[in-house]
Protein backbone atom coordinates (compact mmCIF):
# COMPACT_ATOMS: atom_id res chain seq x y z
CA UNK A 1 0.00 0.00 0.00
CA UNK A 2 2.95 2.44 1.25
CA UNK A 3 4.57 1.30 -2.24
CA UNK A 4 1.36 2.21 -4.56
CA UNK A 5 1.11 5.47 -2.60
CA UNK A 6 4.83 6.34 -2.91
CA UNK A 7 4.43 5.72 -6.79
CA UNK A 8 1.35 8.25 -7.42
CA UNK A 9 3.19 10.69 -5.42
CA UNK A 10 6.23 10.41 -7.99
CA UNK A 11 4.00 10.16 -10.37
CA UNK A 12 1.73 13.57 -9.52
CA UNK A 13 5.29 15.26 -8.69
CA UNK A 14 6.21 13.80 -12.54
CA UNK A 15 2.71 15.51 -14.18
CA UNK A 16 3.68 19.12 -12.20
CA UNK A 17 7.02 19.14 -13.02
CA UNK A 18 6.31 18.74 -16.74
CA UNK A 19 4.38 21.89 -17.41
CA UNK A 20 6.60 24.11 -15.23
CA UNK A 21 9.79 22.66 -16.98
CA UNK A 22 8.34 23.98 -20.07
CA UNK A 23 7.54 27.00 -18.49
CA UNK A 24 10.93 28.18 -17.90
CA UNK A 25 11.57 27.64 -22.19
CA UNK A 26 8.84 30.36 -22.13
CA UNK A 27 9.65 33.98 -23.43
CA UNK A 28 7.74 36.85 -22.95
CA UNK A 29 8.91 38.61 -25.95
CA UNK A 30 7.91 35.89 -28.26
CA UNK A 31 4.37 35.53 -26.97
CA UNK A 32 3.45 39.30 -26.93
CA UNK A 33 5.25 39.21 -31.47
CA UNK A 34 4.04 35.85 -32.47
CA UNK A 35 0.69 34.44 -32.86
CA UNK A 36 0.09 31.88 -30.40
CA UNK A 37 0.44 28.63 -33.10
CA UNK A 38 4.02 30.40 -34.14
CA UNK A 39 4.59 31.30 -30.70
CA UNK A 40 4.50 27.50 -29.55
CA UNK A 41 6.88 26.33 -32.11
CA UNK A 42 9.45 29.04 -31.09
CA UNK A 43 9.08 28.04 -27.24
CA UNK A 44 9.44 24.48 -28.12
CA UNK A 45 12.67 25.30 -29.84
CA UNK A 46 13.36 26.89 -27.23
CA UNK A 47 12.68 24.18 -24.72
CA UNK A 48 14.28 22.25 -27.14
CA UNK A 49 17.91 24.10 -26.84
CA UNK A 50 16.77 24.75 -22.91
CA UNK A 51 17.13 20.76 -22.27
CA UNK A 52 20.17 20.40 -24.42
CA UNK A 53 22.52 23.18 -22.22
CA UNK A 54 22.41 25.95 -25.07
CA UNK A 55 21.78 29.46 -24.51
CA UNK A 56 18.04 30.33 -25.81
CA UNK A 57 18.61 34.20 -26.12
CA UNK A 58 20.75 33.91 -29.29
CA UNK A 59 17.25 31.90 -30.80
CA UNK A 60 14.89 34.32 -29.22
CA UNK A 61 17.04 37.40 -30.44
CA UNK A 62 16.97 36.08 -34.33
CA UNK A 63 13.38 35.22 -34.05
CA UNK A 64 12.72 38.63 -32.66
CA UNK A 65 14.56 39.51 -35.91
CA UNK A 66 13.01 37.85 -38.26
CA UNK A 67 9.71 39.09 -36.84
CA UNK A 68 10.56 42.33 -37.24
CA UNK A 69 11.94 42.32 -40.76
CA UNK A 70 8.34 40.96 -41.52
CA UNK A 71 9.57 37.13 -42.80
CA UNK A 72 7.36 34.53 -42.66
CA UNK A 73 6.82 32.52 -39.37
CA UNK A 74 7.78 29.44 -41.52
CA UNK A 75 11.09 30.75 -42.44
CA UNK A 76 12.07 31.92 -39.30
CA UNK A 77 11.25 28.53 -37.34
CA UNK A 78 13.66 27.08 -40.41
CA UNK A 79 16.62 29.73 -39.56
CA UNK A 80 15.82 29.40 -35.61
CA UNK A 81 16.47 25.32 -36.02
CA UNK A 82 19.37 26.00 -37.98
CA UNK A 83 20.82 28.18 -35.45
CA UNK A 84 20.13 25.99 -32.73
CA UNK A 85 21.76 23.05 -34.80
CA UNK A 86 25.02 25.50 -34.88
CA UNK A 87 25.04 26.34 -31.17
CA UNK A 88 25.05 22.79 -30.96
CA UNK A 89 28.33 21.78 -33.59
CA UNK A 90 29.66 25.12 -31.84
CA UNK A 91 29.39 23.78 -27.67
CA UNK A 92 30.79 20.32 -28.83
CA UNK A 93 33.65 21.98 -30.61
CA UNK A 94 34.60 24.52 -27.67
CA UNK A 95 33.40 23.09 -24.78
CA UNK A 96 30.71 23.24 -22.37
CA UNK A 97 32.16 25.97 -20.69
CA UNK A 98 32.15 28.52 -23.87
CA UNK A 99 30.17 31.74 -22.61
CA UNK A 100 26.99 32.94 -25.08
CA UNK A 101 29.00 35.27 -26.91
CA UNK A 102 31.28 32.47 -27.29
CA UNK A 103 29.01 30.12 -28.99
CA UNK A 104 26.94 32.51 -31.01
CA UNK A 105 30.10 33.86 -32.70
CA UNK A 106 31.55 29.99 -33.32
CA UNK A 107 28.07 29.36 -34.45
CA UNK A 108 28.09 32.25 -36.87
CA UNK A 109 31.58 30.95 -38.08
CA UNK A 110 30.01 27.44 -38.59
CA UNK A 111 26.73 28.93 -40.40
CA UNK A 112 29.14 30.84 -42.17
CA UNK A 113 31.39 28.08 -43.63
CA UNK A 114 34.40 28.13 -41.40
CA UNK A 115 35.49 24.66 -40.83
CA UNK A 116 34.63 23.01 -37.49
CA UNK A 117 38.83 22.07 -37.05
CA UNK A 118 39.25 25.85 -37.36
CA UNK A 119 37.48 26.62 -34.21
CA UNK A 120 39.00 23.48 -31.91
CA UNK A 121 42.67 25.17 -33.30
CA UNK A 122 41.65 28.54 -32.32
CA UNK A 123 39.86 27.09 -29.06
CA UNK A 124 43.79 25.55 -28.12
CA UNK A 125 45.30 28.43 -29.14
CA UNK A 126 43.04 30.85 -26.62
CA UNK A 127 43.35 28.69 -23.75
CA UNK A 128 41.21 30.49 -21.12
CA UNK A 129 40.36 33.47 -22.84
CA UNK A 130 37.45 33.83 -25.28
CA UNK A 131 37.45 32.92 -29.26
CA UNK A 132 34.53 36.00 -29.67
CA UNK A 133 36.76 38.30 -30.69
CA UNK A 134 39.11 36.30 -33.32
CA UNK A 135 36.61 34.79 -34.40
CA UNK A 136 34.45 37.55 -35.20
CA UNK A 137 37.19 39.45 -36.36
CA UNK A 138 37.72 36.75 -39.09
CA UNK A 139 34.24 36.82 -40.18
CA UNK A 140 34.23 40.55 -40.57
CA UNK A 141 37.42 40.52 -42.44
CA UNK A 142 36.06 37.90 -44.99
CA UNK A 143 33.26 39.72 -45.30
CA UNK A 144 34.95 42.83 -46.28
CA UNK A 145 36.48 41.04 -49.35
CA UNK A 146 40.23 39.30 -47.23
CA UNK A 147 41.12 36.41 -48.37
CA UNK A 148 40.16 33.58 -46.19
CA UNK A 149 43.39 31.85 -45.30
CA UNK A 150 45.19 34.59 -45.60
CA UNK A 151 42.76 36.31 -42.97
CA UNK A 152 42.93 32.99 -40.76
CA UNK A 153 46.44 32.75 -40.47
CA UNK A 154 46.39 36.29 -39.50
CA UNK A 155 44.28 36.04 -36.85
CA UNK A 156 45.47 33.12 -35.34
CA UNK A 157 48.93 34.58 -35.54
CA UNK A 158 47.55 37.90 -33.19
CA UNK A 159 45.67 34.94 -30.62
CA UNK A 160 49.21 33.17 -30.34
CA UNK A 161 50.24 36.56 -29.44
CA UNK A 162 47.76 36.61 -26.92
CA UNK A 163 46.38 39.91 -28.68
CA UNK A 164 43.57 41.49 -26.55
CA UNK A 165 40.08 42.14 -28.34
CA UNK A 166 41.31 45.69 -29.66
CA UNK A 167 43.52 44.70 -31.74
CA UNK A 168 41.33 42.27 -33.43
CA UNK A 169 38.07 44.26 -33.44
CA UNK A 170 39.92 46.87 -35.49
CA UNK A 171 41.72 44.52 -38.46
CA UNK A 172 41.11 45.83 -42.14
CA UNK A 173 42.14 43.50 -44.86
CA UNK A 174 44.88 46.10 -45.49
CA UNK A 175 46.16 44.23 -42.41
CA UNK A 176 46.49 40.80 -43.74
CA UNK A 177 47.30 41.36 -47.27
CA UNK A 178 50.61 40.78 -46.67
CA UNK A 179 50.12 37.81 -44.07
CA UNK A 180 51.33 34.14 -44.96
CA UNK A 181 49.28 31.28 -45.53
CA UNK A 182 49.61 28.66 -43.35
CA UNK A 183 50.24 25.09 -45.10
CA UNK A 184 46.65 23.35 -45.04
CA UNK A 185 46.47 20.01 -43.01
CA UNK A 186 45.47 16.94 -44.73
CA UNK A 187 42.05 17.47 -42.74
CA UNK A 188 41.24 20.70 -44.36
CA UNK A 189 42.65 20.33 -47.92
CA UNK A 190 40.16 20.15 -50.67
CA UNK A 191 36.92 21.37 -48.39
CA UNK A 192 37.48 24.83 -50.62
CA UNK A 193 35.52 26.25 -46.95
CA UNK A 194 37.66 28.59 -44.78
CA UNK B 1 24.33 60.80 -25.92
CA UNK B 2 20.62 61.10 -26.63
CA UNK B 3 17.41 61.06 -23.65
CA UNK B 4 16.23 57.66 -25.76
CA UNK B 5 19.44 56.32 -24.58
CA UNK B 6 18.03 55.83 -21.32
CA UNK B 7 15.84 53.27 -23.18
CA UNK B 8 18.60 51.15 -22.79
CA UNK B 9 19.24 50.55 -19.70
CA UNK B 10 15.63 49.43 -18.67
CA UNK B 11 14.93 46.11 -18.05
CA UNK B 12 14.88 44.24 -21.01
CA UNK B 13 18.59 45.54 -22.14
CA UNK B 14 19.39 44.18 -18.34
CA UNK B 15 17.98 41.08 -18.94
CA UNK B 16 19.63 40.43 -22.53
CA UNK B 17 22.86 41.65 -20.99
CA UNK B 18 22.74 39.59 -17.86
CA UNK B 19 21.44 36.20 -20.26
CA UNK B 20 24.57 37.07 -22.84
CA UNK B 21 27.30 37.35 -20.06
CA UNK B 22 25.55 34.30 -17.98
CA UNK B 23 27.45 31.52 -19.45
CA UNK B 24 30.80 33.25 -19.19
CA UNK B 25 33.30 30.93 -17.46
CA UNK B 26 34.22 32.45 -14.53
CA UNK B 27 38.29 33.49 -14.85
CA UNK B 28 40.20 34.87 -11.92
CA UNK B 29 41.45 38.26 -12.80
CA UNK B 30 39.55 38.95 -15.60
CA UNK B 31 37.54 41.91 -14.13
CA UNK B 32 40.63 43.66 -13.34
CA UNK B 33 42.16 42.79 -17.34
CA UNK B 34 38.82 43.90 -18.50
CA UNK B 35 38.99 47.50 -16.63
CA UNK B 36 42.50 47.95 -17.39
CA UNK B 37 41.96 47.23 -21.43
CA UNK B 38 39.09 49.33 -21.22
CA UNK B 39 40.93 52.19 -19.70
CA UNK B 40 43.71 51.49 -22.26
CA UNK B 41 40.73 52.24 -24.88
CA UNK B 42 39.31 55.02 -22.70
CA UNK B 43 40.79 57.41 -25.36
CA UNK B 44 40.09 55.21 -28.73
CA UNK B 45 38.15 56.61 -31.44
CA UNK B 46 37.67 54.33 -34.52
CA UNK B 47 36.20 55.84 -37.03
CA UNK B 48 35.04 53.52 -40.43
CA UNK B 49 33.52 55.63 -42.89
CA UNK B 50 32.49 55.09 -46.32
CA UNK B 51 28.83 55.02 -48.34
CA UNK B 52 28.05 51.82 -51.23
CA UNK B 53 25.44 50.24 -52.96
CA UNK B 54 22.11 52.33 -53.70
CA UNK B 55 23.37 54.53 -50.80
CA UNK B 56 25.92 56.92 -53.11
CA UNK B 57 24.83 59.56 -51.03
CA UNK B 58 24.88 57.95 -47.97
CA UNK B 59 27.86 58.05 -45.44
CA UNK B 60 27.68 55.82 -42.93
CA UNK B 61 30.07 55.75 -39.43
CA UNK B 62 30.56 53.75 -36.77
CA UNK B 63 32.49 55.23 -33.84
CA UNK B 64 33.67 53.68 -30.82
CA UNK B 65 34.87 54.63 -27.41
CA UNK B 66 35.74 53.23 -24.35
CA UNK B 67 34.75 53.70 -20.95
CA UNK B 68 32.45 51.96 -17.97
CA UNK B 69 31.20 49.05 -18.53
CA UNK B 70 31.09 48.70 -22.34
CA UNK B 71 31.83 51.14 -25.22
CA UNK B 72 29.75 54.49 -26.39
CA UNK B 73 29.28 53.58 -30.54
CA UNK B 74 27.68 56.57 -32.14
CA UNK B 75 25.66 55.21 -35.17
CA UNK B 76 25.55 58.12 -37.76
CA UNK B 77 23.88 58.35 -41.21
CA UNK B 78 24.63 61.00 -43.75
CA UNK B 79 23.14 62.98 -46.16
CA UNK B 80 19.95 61.43 -45.55
CA UNK B 81 17.87 64.88 -46.42
CA UNK B 82 14.66 63.31 -47.27
CA UNK B 83 14.19 60.80 -44.29
CA UNK B 84 11.37 61.95 -41.46
CA UNK B 85 12.82 59.93 -38.91
CA UNK B 86 15.61 56.90 -38.55
CA UNK B 87 15.48 53.84 -36.00
CA UNK B 88 18.29 52.01 -35.04
CA UNK B 89 17.33 48.18 -33.97
CA UNK B 90 18.78 45.53 -33.36
CA UNK B 91 19.89 42.33 -30.82
CA UNK B 92 20.49 45.74 -28.42
CA UNK B 93 16.89 46.86 -28.81
CA UNK B 94 14.52 43.47 -29.10
CA UNK B 95 14.85 44.42 -32.35
CA UNK B 96 12.06 46.74 -31.54
CA UNK B 97 11.83 50.01 -33.96
CA UNK B 98 10.71 52.50 -31.19
CA UNK B 99 13.51 52.36 -29.06
CA UNK B 100 16.00 53.63 -30.63
CA UNK B 101 15.68 56.67 -32.52
CA UNK B 102 18.72 58.94 -34.45
CA UNK B 103 18.47 62.49 -34.12
CA UNK B 104 18.94 64.78 -37.36
CA UNK B 105 21.22 67.86 -37.27
CA UNK B 106 18.79 69.40 -39.56
CA UNK B 107 21.30 68.76 -42.47
CA UNK B 108 20.07 65.07 -43.17
CA UNK B 109 22.57 63.90 -40.53
CA UNK B 110 21.51 61.60 -38.24
CA UNK B 111 23.21 60.05 -35.35
CA UNK B 112 22.78 58.26 -32.27
CA UNK B 113 25.61 57.16 -29.21
CA UNK B 114 24.73 54.07 -27.36
CA UNK B 115 26.61 52.32 -24.41
CA UNK B 116 26.45 48.58 -25.40
CA UNK B 117 28.72 45.86 -23.29
CA UNK B 118 31.28 44.09 -24.92
CA UNK B 119 29.23 41.85 -27.21
CA UNK B 120 28.58 40.78 -30.78
CA UNK B 121 25.47 42.05 -32.13
CA UNK B 122 23.24 42.46 -35.14
CA UNK B 123 21.86 46.12 -36.06
CA UNK B 124 19.90 47.78 -38.70
CA UNK B 125 18.62 50.99 -39.34
CA UNK B 126 14.97 51.57 -40.71
CA UNK B 127 14.07 54.84 -42.53
CA UNK B 128 10.94 56.33 -42.38
CA UNK B 129 9.46 53.57 -40.44
CA UNK B 130 9.68 50.48 -43.37
CA UNK B 131 12.86 51.20 -45.38
CA UNK B 132 16.08 48.63 -43.97
CA UNK B 133 19.19 49.55 -44.40
CA UNK B 134 22.53 47.91 -43.40
CA UNK B 135 25.45 49.86 -42.41
CA UNK B 136 27.75 50.19 -45.64
CA UNK B 137 30.47 50.81 -42.71
CA UNK B 138 30.19 47.56 -40.99
CA UNK B 139 31.09 44.14 -42.64
CA UNK B 140 28.58 43.41 -45.10
CA UNK B 141 26.89 39.94 -44.90
CA UNK B 142 23.29 38.53 -45.14
CA UNK B 143 21.05 37.42 -42.61
CA UNK B 144 19.66 34.24 -42.17
CA UNK B 145 16.29 35.52 -44.51
CA UNK B 146 18.91 36.58 -47.13
CA UNK B 147 18.86 40.12 -46.41
CA UNK B 148 21.88 42.24 -46.50
CA UNK B 149 22.31 43.09 -42.34
CA UNK B 150 25.16 44.71 -40.19
CA UNK B 151 27.53 42.80 -37.47
CA UNK B 152 29.40 44.54 -35.14
CA UNK B 153 31.70 43.70 -32.38
CA UNK B 154 32.25 45.43 -29.00
CA UNK B 155 35.65 45.12 -26.95
CA UNK B 156 36.87 44.38 -24.39
CA UNK B 157 37.56 40.85 -23.15
CA UNK B 158 34.08 38.79 -24.90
Amino acid sequence: MKHRIAIQFIAALGLLALPLGHARAQDGRITARFAAPVATRVNALLDSAQRAGLPTEPIVLRALEGHAKGIAPDRIIVALGRLRGALQAARTALGPASSTVELTTAAAALQAGVAEHRLIQLHQIRGTQSVAAPLGAYLDLVARGAEPDRAWAHVANLARRRAGDAEFVRLMPRDVERTAVEPRTSNAAGTGTP
Amino acid sequence: MTDLDDDMHDDRLARAVGLLRASAPDISGLAERTGARRRRLARRNLLIGGGGGTAAALALALTFAGSGDGEKVTFALSALPGAHSVALVGDFTDWRTDRLKLTDDGEGNWRVTVKLPPGRYRFAYVVDGGEWRSDAAAAPVLDDFGRPTSVMTVGTEL
